[in-house]
C-alpha cells in the first residue's frame, strides 16, 4: 500500500522548521510557514474524526492558536514539529467532542476498506466489507486510530509511531495485533449470523 | 464519548477548499484579544478564590473562638504541682461516668461569657461588662484571702497552692480555675452555681475566675457558690462523678 508523501520528513525539512520555530519563539508573525505547512494536514486529521465540516475549520483554526500560544515550550528532541502538532489537535478534538457531546466519527473509506480485507485475509465481498464496518465499530478508540490512520489516511508506520509517541516497530506490531482483533470479530460475526440462517 | 457513527465514502474537500480557510492573520488577531475561555478561567479563580478564602476565615474564626475558650482549661489541666495529698480514694463518687463527662464536653460549645450573657439576658438584668477586664480585680489588687468550704467532702478539697484545712488562698485561685483532689486524681470539669447576695444576680458556668471573679469584685463581703457535676479522674483515666459542693468565698 502507497502512503501519503506529505507526511516524510527529510533532515533538511527539519532543520528548515526549526529555524522557523526559533523565529516564531521571537514573533509569532514567524509562524506562517508553519502554519502554510501543516494547516492542511492538520485540518484533514480533524475533519476525519468528526462530520461537521465548520467544527473542524474551527477546531484547526483553535489548533493553531495554542501552537503559537505554547511555542516557547516546544523543544526538539528527535521528534517532528507535526508530531507537536497532532497532540494539541487530538487533545483539542477531543475536548470539543466532550464540549459538544458529540460522536466521535469514523470516516471510512471503501477502496481502503478493500486493503483492509485483503490484510486479513478475506474474501473482498460486500458481505465482508460491511462486517468489517461493523467490527472497526466494535473496536476501542486507542484501536481504531491505528487503522484509521494507516488505511484511511495512508500514513507510514514511521509517521503512526510519531504522532503517538511510539516507536516504528511498535506503531507496526499494535497496526498488525488490531488487524488480528479485527479479523476475529469478523470471523465470529460470521459465524453467528451463519447458526442464525440456520435456525 | 460514543464510537458507533461510521460515515462511509464522505465527501472529500479539496485542497482548494481548505486553503480558501487559511487566515493566518485571522489566528494572530484572536491571539491579540484575551480569549472567552481565558476570561472564564480567571473569573473561576476568582470565585473559587474568594469563596476558599472565606470558608478558611469562617474555619479560623470558629476554631479561634473556640480555643480560646478551652486553652484556660487545657493549661491548667497539665498542673500536677497542685495536687494535694490524700491516701484514700475519693468515696461517694459514681463510677464510670464517662458518658455523663461526654454530654457535658457537648454542652461547652458555648463560651463562659456566651452563657453568662444568655442567663442574664433571660433573667432581664443589667449586662455586667465581663469584656472589660479592667473591671476585674487584678491580682496585685487582692489581698489574700479564703475560701471556705461549706459542704465538707473529705476528699473533695478545692485545691490550689497553700489548701490547708479545706481553705485555700484566694489569690492563687483566681488563676487557676480547677478544683484538684487527693494525690493521683484530677478534676476533670464542673459547673459552678452561683447565687449572689444582690439581688436578682445568677451566674452559672464552668470557668472559674470570670463569673465567680466578677461577682466577688462586686460584693464588700463574701460570695457563695455551689460547685456541681464534678468530674474527676484517676491515673487510669477512669471518670468518677463527685457530689456537689457549696463553697463560699470570702474577702
Amino acid at each position: 500500500m502507497a502512503v501519503n508523501v506529505l507526511y516524510h520528513q527529510t533532515v533538511q525539512r527539519i532543520e528548515e522548521e526549526l529555524e522557523w520555530i526559533r523565529m516564531a519563539k521571537v514573533n509569532p508573525a514567524h509562524f506562517a510557514p508553519l502554519y502554510k505547512r501543516y494547516h492542511e494536514q492538520i485540518f484533514r486529521y480533524i475533519y476525519q474524526r468528526m462530520d461537521d465540516d465548520e467544527a473542524a475549520y474551527d477546531i484547526t483554526a483553535q489548533v493553531f492558536i495554542k501552537a503559537i500560544q505554547h511555542i516557547s515550550t516546544y523543544e526538539y528532541r528527535g521528534v517532528p514539529f507535526s508530531s507537536w502538532l497532532y497532540r494539541i489537535a487530538k487533545s483539542e478534538l477531543y475536548q470539543s467532542f466532550r464540549d459538544k457531546q458529540s460522536n466521535r466519527m469514523i470516516n471510512v473509506d471503501t477502496i481502503q476498506l478493500g486493503h483492509i480485507v485483503d490484510e486479513i485475509d478475506e474474501e473482498n465481498d460486500e458481505l465482508n466489507r460491511k462486517q468489517l464496518i461493523n467490527g472497526i465499530a466494535q473496536l476501542k478508540e486507542k484501536e481504531i486510530q491505528f487503522i484509521e490512520m494507516r488505511f484511511f489516511e495512508k500514513r507510514s508506520f514511521k509517521e503512526i509511531g510519531e504522532i503517538l509517541s511510539i516507536t516504528e516497530n511498535n506503531a507496526k506490531v499494535k497496526t498488525f495485533r488490531v488487524l488480528e482483533k479485527l479479523k476475529s470479530i469478523v470471523k465470529s460475526t460470521r459465524e453467528h449470523e451463519l447458526q442464525k440462517s440456520k435456525y | 464519548m460514543n464510537f458507533k457513527k461510521v460515515n462511509i465514502d464522505r465527501k472529500q474537500i479539496t485542497q482548494e477548499e481548505i486553503e480558501q480557510h487559511q487566515d493566518f492573520d485571522k489566528i494572530l488577531e484572536s491571539l491579540k484579544r484575551p480569549s472567552l475561555t481565558k476570561k472564564h478561567i480567571v473569573l473561576k479563580t476568582m470565585f473559587y478564590g474568594i469563596l476558599s478564602f472565606v470558608v478558611i476565615l469562617g474555619v479560623n474564626f470558629h476554631f479561634s473562638t473556640h480555643q480560646a475558650d478551652s486553652k484556660q482549661v487545657k493549661s491548667l489541666d497539665n498542673s500536677p504541682k497542685k495536687f494535694i495529698n490524700a491516701k484514700t480514694k475519693p468515696s461517694g463518687f459514681v463510677d464510670e461516668v464517662n458518658t455523663v463527662s461526654e454530654n457535658i464536653e457537648a454542652k461547652e460549645h458555648h463560651t463562659t461569657k456566651q452563657i453568662i450573657h444568655k442567663q442574664m439576658e433571660e433573667l432581664a438584668v443589667p449586662e455586667i461588662a465581663l469584656d472589660r477586664k479592667e473591671e476585674l480585680p487584678k491580682k496585685s489588687q487582692l489581698k489574700p484571702s479564703n475560701i471556705e468550704l461549706i459542704t465538707e467532702h473529705p476528699m473533695l478539697i478545692p485545691s490550689v497552692n497553700g489548701v490547708q484545712d479545706g481553705r485555700l488562698l484566694y489569690s492563687d485561685f483566681i488563676e487557676s480555675p480547677i478544683i484538684e483532689i487527693g494525690e493521683g486524681y484530677r478534676v476533670v470539669s464542673f459547673n459552678i452555681d452561683l447565687q449572689s447576695k444582690r439581688e436578682g444576680i445568677a451566674v452559672s458556668g464552668n470557668r472559674f475566675p470570670e463569673a465567680v471573679m466578677h461577682e466577688f469584685s462586686l460584693l464588700p463581703k463574701s460570695i457563695e457558690f455551689t460547685l456541681t457535676k464534678i468530674i474527676i479522674e484517676d491515673k487510669v483515666g477512669t471518670q468518677f462523678l463527685a457530689p456537689s459542693m457549696r463553697l463560699n468565698l470570702i474577702k
